[in-house]
């Protein structure tokens, strides 16, 4: 049976065991080092009841802890479950009831609201020893409800946005996990070499995918540290010399404006950016290519069901900008058009995958796996257009996703977690488009004073709670009065429609 | 008014215009990172503006968490670095 871990690391651990593995600020550990913690910490897991099928949420930040905490858990066949650090009370807590884990890993302080939910433990590394350290333990009573994984395989549950505002876990095998790190390593042309500098999340699919990736090529990966700024990425690719790095678009376009007459000459050991999350328009990509000459750019589509479906080297396809790329390895795409047919090309209509990288399943959720799958296919609710030759133009997200710097969630899900606001109404979010291109979105709230309130105490009171309440990047970057919220023939909130009308009146405004 | 008080105000009127509604009230002490919530893409455009408008040079050990705290202590780094140049 494949274990992600054999490939990422204990195959290095035995053939380049002195070979840097990760870089943190002034703590760097090679792959032997970061075998012999991986057992550390697997040994720890079984000492303390972890077993197959069972699940451990990490509340970790970016650091070799993470990396360590997720593979020591895979590699004893249990499952992962990745949480924000910045997550609110209420999302934690729903991740914690649905997956009801063993045992929650954090870093820092633990999360007040697991205290008496699960058995928590603290997680550090003490770089002098090289050692991990768990500390803090804190056991509760109650045994982890007995449920049951859809796969022996399961390593992780990716927790994505709902479109009823619920979120959903996404089941991802170690035959998934595997084939993404080997596709993108493919694709890089990455080899022990290859140092890639990490931007990126890695409870996000996209962060941790090029993680493990560096990782299976046997390559150095550098994980930025402090807060992201042009001199910091700067700094990092020439200190590290630096061969590759992912990003979303808006920090790329934070490079095209930085007053920097350096960036060529401290850039030269680049050779590929890859681009993902959010759509990125040719004009970018070609003042991209003229930023940094000879980098080849990878543009890619992807979402937490299947990280990466498509790929475009934008650099050899200047021609074919415009779309997403062509179907990676062990990846299959089609489009079911508005008669239901499914055809793989000259076609238009929602985009489905299926193949090794695509997961079979949501966690506890037999409606979803109902509704989402189509034989073996994932029906991704995005649209798109297969070209003659394959590439994917992708149209956009089903129904009203907001995509604020490549974060996608619903509307649902921020006023969910928001409810009752004093002062109004009634309120609805939505992603404004973004006229300066940078976020793709704004997400913005619409809102209904109640009658005797005064329309700016309600829209202070309504961002005061978005701040409390939310995610930083669900908090609405406008707050705007009307009178009225349109419906739609269904009765649900017209959310085009106030978009549209608010367009309208900063149109008008303009002139 | 005083460099100081102008640099202040400056900051002030680009985070209060930028990034509305953060928090209860933008304060020159209000904690910029916890509690007026500057997301790390805020964080790259609030430097920007600095290097721009206020013409000043930031490297990577100056985009930390003190002096980010608040508009006071952006301010002190502004006025330093000036001083400096």
């Amino acid at each position: 049976m494949t274990n992600i871990v054999e490939h990422l690391v204990h195959r290095h651990s035995v053939d380049a065991p002195d070979k840097i593995a990760v870089i943190h600020g002034e703590n760097q550990y090679s792959y032997s080092e970061l075998d012999s913690c991986i057992n550390q910490c697997s040994k720890w897991l079984l000492d303390n009841n972890l077993r197959q099928g069972d699940r451990v949420v990490l509340v970790l930040p970016n650091a070799p802890e993470y990396i360590v905490a997720f593979l020591a858990v895979v590699n004893i066949g249990a499952i992962v479950v990745p949480a924000d650090p910045g997550h609110k009370a209420d999302r934690l807590g729903f991740i914690v009831e649905e997956t009801s884990p063993r045992w929650l890993i954090y870093a820092d302080q633990r999360p007040p609201i697991v205290v008496d939910a699960v058995s928590s433990v603290r997680l550090s590394f003490a770089p002098d020893t090289g050692t991990i350290v768990f500390s803090n333990s804190h056991r509760v009573a109650n045994e982890p409800k007995s449920l049951t994984a859809p796969s022996e395989r399961c390593a992780a549950i990716i927790y994505s946005s709902g479109s009823t505002g619920r979120p959903k876990g996404v089941v991802l095998t170690h035959d998934h996990l595997l084939t993404t790190a080997n596709n993108l390593a493919n694709m890089l042309t990455a080899d022990s070499n290859h140092r890639d500098l990490i931007l990126s999340p890695m409870n996000h699919t996209d962060g941790w995918q090029r993680v493990a990736s560096a990782l299976y090529a046997g390559a150095s990966l550098i994980i930025y540290e402090g807060l992201l700024s042009v001199a910091g990425w700067l700094d990092d690719v020439q200190r590290f010399k630096i061969s590759s790095f992912y990003t979303p678009p808006p920090f790329l376009n934070y490079l095209l404006k930085a007053d920097r007459s350096d960036i060529k000459e401290m850039t030269t050991t680049l050779r590929s950016i890859e681009i993902g999350s959010a759509p990125v328009s040719p004009d970018r990509i070609h003042q991209l290519s003229e930023l940094f000459p000879g980098v080849t750019i990878y543009v890619h589509f992807g979402l937490t069901e299947s990280s990466r479906a498509t790929i475009l080297n934008a650099t050899i396809r200047p021609d074919k900008r415009h779309t997403v790329g062509t179907a990676c390895k062990n990846v299959e795409i089609s489009i079911r058009d508005d008669q239901g047919k499914i055809r793989t090309h000259s076609s238009q209509g929602e985009i489905l995958l299926r193949g090794m990288q695509s997961t079979r399943y949501y966690w506890q959720r037999d409606d979803l796996n109902q509704q989402r799958f189509l034989d073996d296919w994932l029906l991704t609710g995005d649209y798109g257009e297969l070209d003659s030759d394959g590439y994917l133009l992708f149209q956009g997200r089903k129904d009203d996703m907001i995509n604020f710097s490549g974060f996608h969630y619903f509307p649902a899900e921020a006023e969910l977690e928001l409810k009752q606001v004093p002062g109004v109404a009634q309120y609805v979010f939505c992603g404004v488009p973004d006229e300066q291109g940078i976020h793709q979105h704004l997400p913005c709230a619409f809102f209904q004073p109640e009658p005797d309130a005064q329309a700016a105490d309600a829209g202070r009171t309504l961002l005061t709670l978005s701040r409390q309440n939310l995610l930083p990047h669900m908090v609405p970057r406008k707050v705007i009065p009307v009178t009225d919220i349109p419906l739609t023939s269904s009765g649900k909130p017209n959310r085009r429609q106030l978009i549209k009308d608010y367009l309208y009146q900063i149109d008008e405004q303009l002139k | 008014m005083s460099e100081r008080s102008d640099v202040q105000a400056t900051i002030k009127h680009y985070l209060a215009s930028e990034f509305p509604g953060q928090g209860n009230e933008l304060t020159h002490d209000t904690n910029l990172l916890e509690d007026w919530f500057l997301d790390s893409l805020s964080i790259i455009e609030t430097v920007m503006f600095l290097e721009t408008k206020l013409n000043v040079k930031m490297t990577r050990r100056d985009i930390n968490a003190e002096n980010f705290e608040s508009i006071n202590t952006l301010t002190k780094f502004v006025i330093t670095a000036k001083t400096r140049s």
